[in-house]
């Protein structure tokens, strides 16, 4: 196994006021170009996938300078099959490490003595299944690309193999590359993508994640 | 085995539990975190028949050794070298089940002619002279429910002495390696002697072949009434083991610690130091594999990402034997330490999260 690169999570000490913690590199790469001017007090950690959002949670919460520096916490995480579900594990992963748990998603909570506040945010809307690709493909809804790549998808995936939100989830994102390649350059990541003025963020299924940025940095 | 140590007023740290110790436990942290310091306790929590030790923390530290004239590197054990009603000093241990107090208190007296160079230093930094010399320290041990024993050690013109009615414990030691010296070559021949005498010595060699894999092996023996510790390395004549590097005297010291057979804890700090990282892997690997076998304990520091990168892929198999402390010092001075487990570990290398 080869020592880690240093990358952008290496920090000797937290130094920012909120940390973000977001499933995978793609979307973590994606909200910090998308986004950008909203972030500069935010500390935006890859915690991987669902599996690893327990101790992903549990290591920032450890990070040295944690309880002197940082106010507040965000996790995004997908939906996939089930929203409850998916929910019921950010609490747990939150309340796992100490930390104060919100009744449900976009909502903040906080510790008694008020050190500091989480808030969680479930991919795409917080309460249909699916993943944050799913929210990318709804802003391109109406967009004359979009048809065709459904079609070609379609046509594609025949004989269709019977529905399932593993199966929705690689289409999901399956679509979202394809529209990344015709609509940009075609060797762009999901990320990448996000410095080509592709995306609109006043398009409502991406408003919800500035405004949830918004929401953890009210006041700070 | 060491399960816990309570350190309060030793050295800058004020109050610090760290507890559930694994039988590898790597402190890591900032520059003047506190590491060494932990590790100094540890190693004078389980060395109390050794007085000298804690002179020698100091001589390793870059001090001079504590003498009756010179007390001040003793009295860096102190916090805010403070010895006139200082903060008691203790360290509380659970060590093979019993709960143990190590109690370090200092003996003060006036200064004399002699001992006034500590505070000519003083005067020169227009500080307030110490009005109390250090004269020596009194040891208080309490093992479990056993009644306390005590000994005083007073400084003397060649060091600390140790005192004869220091009974008991002979059960506690442990071996040291500081971060800026090696073993000597006598005391080293003393140890390959010793790793001779159990036969032990293909392991060491292979141990240390990891550093210097030329090495078929290391005898010791007299030369004009000096020790010598000479290496095989297939020249014609055998080579004063010095000569093959800090990396590799380093590795004969830690060997000599695990092979010897009296030391059940192993104390190194800055691990890396003289490792070429191509080594760090089966380093590592070779560490696991003697500390099980041996029942040896290990405590060390390291500031280096790849030889923690390397631990924690070193023992994915043995997921429960390594843990990791972070030593933090917050800015109201207050010492704390936040431990890692193998999964946390393992995490933090893939989604590169600190933990140092």
């Amino acid at each position: 196994m080869p020592p880690p690169m240093i990358l952008d999570n290496y920090r000797p000490k937290a130094e920012k006021p909120v940390v973000l913690l977001v499933e995978g590199r793609n979307p973590l790469e994606f909200i910090k170009r998308v986004f950008r001017e909203q972030l500069n007090r935010v500390e935006i950690v890859d915690y991987g996938s669902k599996d690893k959002l327990s101790r992903g949670v549990t290591l920032v919460s450890k990070t040295s300078g944690f309880r002197e520096y940082v106010r507040r916490i965000g996790v995004i995480r997908d939906a996939e099959a089930d929203t409850r579900t998916a929910i019921q594990s950010v609490q747990s992963a939150l309340q796992g490490a100490e930390l104060p748990v919100p009744h449900g998603p976009a909502q903040m909570a906080a510790d008694s003595d008020k050190m500091v506040q989480t808030a969680f945010l479930i991919m795409p809307t917080g309460e249909d299944s699916g993943c944050f690709e799913h929210a990318l493909l709804a802003a391109f809804a109406d967009a004359k690309t979009r048809r065709c790549v459904d079609a070609f998808l379609k046509c594609v995936l025949q004989p269709a193999k019977a529905a399932n939100w593993a199966l929705e989830n690689w289409l999901a994102k399956a679509k979202v590359h394809a529209l990344i390649a015709v609509s940009n350059k075609p060797e762009h990541t999901l990320g990448e993508s996000g410095d080509a003025k592709l995306w609109d963020k006043s398009r409502p299924s991406l408003k919800v994640v500035g405004e949830f940025l918004d929401l953890i940095l009210r006041d700070i | 085995m060491l399960k816990s140590i309570h350190i309060q007023n030793f050295r800058g740290i004020r109050d610090l539990t760290i507890g559930d110790f694994s039988a590898v436990n790597v402190f890591v942290g900032t520059n003047g975190s506190g590491k060494t310091s932990v590790l100094e306790a540890i190693g004078t929590f389980l060395r109390p028949k050794e007085p000298w030790f804690l002179s020698m923390l100091s001589f390793w530290r870059r001090m001079e050794s504590a003498t009756e004239k010179s007390p001040l590197p003793l009295r860096a054990i102190f916090c805010d070298l403070r010895v006139v009603n200082p903060d008691p000093m203790q360290l509380e241990g659970r060590l093979d089940g019993v709960d143990d107090v190590l109690t370090i208190e200092p003996i003060t007296a006036l200064p004399t002619v002699g001992q006034t160079h500590e505070n000519l230093a003083m005067n020169v930094l227009q500080l307030p002279p110490f009005e109390r010399s250090l004269a020596g320290v009194r040891f208080r041990y309490r093992h479990g429910q056993e009644p306390e024993v005590r000994t005083d050690s007073l400084l003397r013109e060649d060091g600390m002495g140790a005192d004869a009615i220091w009974r008991g414990l002979e059960q506690l030691r442990c071996f040291y390696v500081p971060v800026q010296a090696v073993l000597g070559a006598e005391l080293l021949g003393r140890f390959i002697l010793s790793v001779n005498k159990r036969k032990t010595e293909a392991q060491l060699t292979k141990f240390v072949q990891m550093v210097e894999p030329r090495v078929r092996d290391l005898r010791a023996g007299g030369i004009e009434g000096e020790t010598v510790v000479l290496a095989d390395v297939g020249t014609t004549q055998r080579l004063p083991v010095q000569l093959l590097g800090d990396g590799f005297m380093r590795a004969c010291s830690m060997a000599a610690g695990i092979f010897d057979g009296n030391y059940r804890e192993i104390v190194i700090d800055e691990i890396e130091n003289g490792l070429h990282f191509s080594v760090m892997p089966q380093f590592w690997r070779a560490l696991g594999a003697l500390c099980r076998k041996y029942s040896r304990q290990l405590f060390c520091s390291t500031h280096s990402e790849e030889m923690l990168h390397y631990a924690v892929a070193a023992f994915t198999d043995h997921p429960d034997e390594l843990k990791v402390f972070r030593i933090d010092r917050g800015n109201d001075g207050k010492t704390t330490a936040t431990a890692y487990r193998h999964e946390e570990l393992q995490l933090s290398d893939e989604i590169h999260v600190e933990v140092r």
